[in-house]
Order: structure tokens, then C-alpha cells, then sequence
């Protein structure tokens, strides 16, 4: 029983110092969570608009098909706003100006949208689709996907493409395109870039 | 007077150190861990008005963190096919031996689990409370106790029994 109730002790304390290990909230923390709520706002409130606009859309096209006789419905692909929900990081998706879709999408987003978006980089979270041809990035043919998670590794298939992309800092930081990054971009890209040079170093790949 | 926005911006500048807490000992990551946060608040940020009107918003928001969390640990488990780097926690975050264990530990018991260890411990949390935010029956909260606490006093460097460090997983 004794014993219990000091293993206990020292698990709390451990508690206690994990805890205390831990990162404390950035500077701008209140911020940062304005600015997702705000985003799932619109969001929602694009959803909203979506939906009842594919609607509307449907049920006039239904309209149409059945006034018109033997004219079909022409074939509609409405955006799967689905798709666009939870995403996270878009601060750097706005900055970056390119396409962010979630991380479960993302090997069904590559395809459909290949060769438009032909490389996909889950950056942080959060999955951004790139435009090879406009970014230079990546060359197009050898890697249709580029994953990465910024602790975590690809899945493996992409490992290789991973690899064998020919990616630079300042590739990346061109992506960023407009302006200079800021401080916390160019730290999260050089991670980044320090990651990919692991993944080339596993698969051999000479510098 | 006080709108609902400013309630809200009151309520996570409160909660926010205490949620990354949970999180980070959740995560062990505090990339992960602040993102929880972030996402957790985010979505109780977006619709605030329904939440303080009939829930406990701190309970709320532990669940709506450990409920993202779980789902974060089914993605990781479907997706990290390869061998995972180094974790954040054993390259810099603590260098003490004291907590490494408990992190092993952490990582070998089952998300909800986890979770329930770590409201107790960590929080301080009663069983009811705990059996709230993990929308469960006081009856599972015990069971998950009992079974988190005993892997966790296994592993334990003061536990006599122990032997061996717990594999780690997920």
C-alpha cells in the first residue's frame, strides 16, 4: 500500500515536471486563436453559401431538364466545400497564395488537380498544393507529390519522391513569392528544409 | 457591456496555459500541442454563444482537445509508415530521466487512457469531471484509471517490480 502511494507520488510529480517542460503560449496567442475563429466563421458562412447555391443551382438545372423536354442536365461539379473544412495554417496558405486542402484529401486533391497543382506539401498540419510550373518547386515529372510532416515522416511511397525532389531554401522561400517571410515562416521552412535533407541523407541521395 | 467575443477572448486567455499543459503532456510535442489548443478554442470560438449558455466551457474544451487528439492518434497511426524521428520531448524539451519514463509510459497506454491519467494526475480532476469531459460513465473513467495507473506504476523508477522501460508505440 505504502509502496503504492509513493510510486503514486512520484508519478504526480513527474506529471508536474512534463508539465512544466512544456512550451508556454506565444506573445500573440490570443491573436492567433482570433484569427481561426474568425476563420471558421466565414467558413462556415461560405459553406452556407455554397451549399444553398449548388442547390439552387440543382434544382434549377432539374427545372430546366424538365421544362425543356429532352435537354439534360448539364454536368455540374460543384467545389466539395467538404473538403475545405478544418483546415489549419492557413495564415501561410493566404501568404503563400496557393491551395490548402486537409491532410486526408491530399492524395485524391493531387490527383484531381494534377498536373494543375502537381506537388503537395503538408507543411506543418496543414497540406498546400503547389503549382510546380509557377513555383519551380519541384521538377513535375519525377515528383507528382511532395509530402511532408514537420515531425513526422511521409508515408512512404513519398519518401522517395521526397527525395529525389530537387528542393532548395530558396525555392521555398521564393514560394512565399510577394514578400519576405517572416521570422516564424523562415524558421518553420528551414525545419523544413533540415528535414528533407534527412530524408535525402535515408535515401542516399548525394548533396 | 461585455459582448460574447470578449467573453470568449476572456475565457481562452484564461484556460490557454492550462490547455497546453494538458496538450503538451497529451502530445508531447508542443507543435502539436499548441495547435490542439488553437483548433480546440478555434471551433469553441466559432459558435461561443451555444457553449456558455449550457455546458462548462473548461470541460468543454478539454473534451473538444482530447476528442482532436484522438483523431490526431488514429491519422498518425494510418499515416507514419516509417519509422518516426526523434519526438520533441527526447531531443531538447527535458532532459531530466525523472519524466523521460512517464513519456514512455504515455505513449504505451491507449488514447483515452492517456487522457484519463493525465486529467487525474495532471489536473487533479475528480472522477465525475473526468467522466464528463470523456463523455463516458464514472464506471469507465475507473476502469481506464485503474488500468493507466497500474502501466504507469509499472514503469515507475520507484516501483521495485520494475525491470524495464514500457515499449513505446503510437
Amino acid at each position: 500500500m505504502n509502496d503504492n502511494t509513493d510510486t503514486d507520488r512520484t508519478i504526480s510529480t513527474a506529471f508536474q515536471e512534463l508539465a512544466e517542460a512544456g512550451p508556454r503560449p506565444p506573445q500573440d496567442a490570443q491573436q492567433q486563436i482570433d484569427n481561426r475563429v474568425r476563420r471558421r466563421r466565414r467558413n462556415a458562412r461560405s459553406t452556407t453559401i455554397a451549399v444553398t447555391a449548388v442547390a439552387v443551382a440543382a434544382v434549377a438545372t432539374a427545372s430546366i431538364a424538365v421544362l425543356g423536354g429532352n435537354h439534360s442536365p448539364s454536368k455540374v461539379q460543384p467545389a466539395n466545400t467538404s473538403d475545405w473544412q478544418d483546415l489549419e495554417g492557413q495564415e501561410l496558405a493566404d501568404a503563400l497564395g496557393i491551395v490548402p486542402v486537409a491532410r486526408d484529401q491530399i492524395n485524391d486533391t493531387a490527383r484531381c488537380q494534377a498536373p494543375q497543382a502537381s506537388a503537395v506539401v503538408v507543411f506543418d498540419t496543414t497540406a498546400y498544393c503547389y503549382n510546380a510550373s509557377d513555383y519551380g518547386i519541384i521538377n513535375p515529372v519525377e515528383a507528382q507529390i511532395l509530402t511532408y510532416q514537420l515531425r513526422g515522416f511521409p508515408r512512404s511511397p513519398d519518401i522517395r519522391t521526397l527525395a529525389t525532389a530537387d528542393v532548395q531554401l530558396n525555392d521555398l522561400v521564393k514560394a512565399i513569392g510577394k514578400d519576405t517571410p517572416t521570422p516564424d515562416q523562415t524558421e518553420r521552412l528551414q525545419a523544413l528544409m533540415a528535414t528533407i535533407k534527412e530524408y535525402r541523407a535515408r535515401a542516399g541521395v548525394p548533396e | 457591456m461585455a459582448t460574447a467575443d470578449d467573453d470568449f477572448a476572456a475565457f481562452a486567455a484564461a484556460e490557454t496555459p492550462k490547455l497546453l499543459r494538458l496538450a503538451w503532456v497529451l502530445t508531447r510535442n508542443e507543435h502539436d500541442a499548441w495547435d490542439l489548443v488553437q483548433d480546440s478554442l478555434a471551433r469553441m470560438g466559432s459558435k461561443w454563444a451555444n457553449i456558455v449558455n449550457k455546458d462548462n466551457p473548461g470541460a468543454y474544451a478539454r473534451r473538444t482537445m482530447i476528442n482532436l487528439n484522438l483523431n490526431r492518434l488514429r491519422r498518425i497511426r494510418r499515416e507514419l509508415l516509417t519509422p518516426s524521428p526523434e519526438a520533441d520531448i527526447e531531443n531538447k524539451a527535458h532532459p531530466s530521466d525523472s519524466i523521460e519514463w512517464l513519456s514512455a509510459a504515455l505513449n504505451s497506454l491507449p488514447g483515452r487512457q492517456r487522457a484519463a491519467v493525465t486529467l487525474a494526475y495532471l489536473e487533479d480532476q475528480p472522477i465525475s469531471e473526468i467522466a464528463r469531459i470523456l463523455d463516458c460513465s464514472e464506471g469507465t473513467v475507473k476502469t481506464h484509471l485503474s488500468r493507466g495507473r497500474q502501466a504507469l506504476r509499472a514503469a515507475a523508477p520507484s516501483n521495485p517490480a520494475r525491470t524495464t522501460r514500457p515499449e513505446v508505440r503510437g
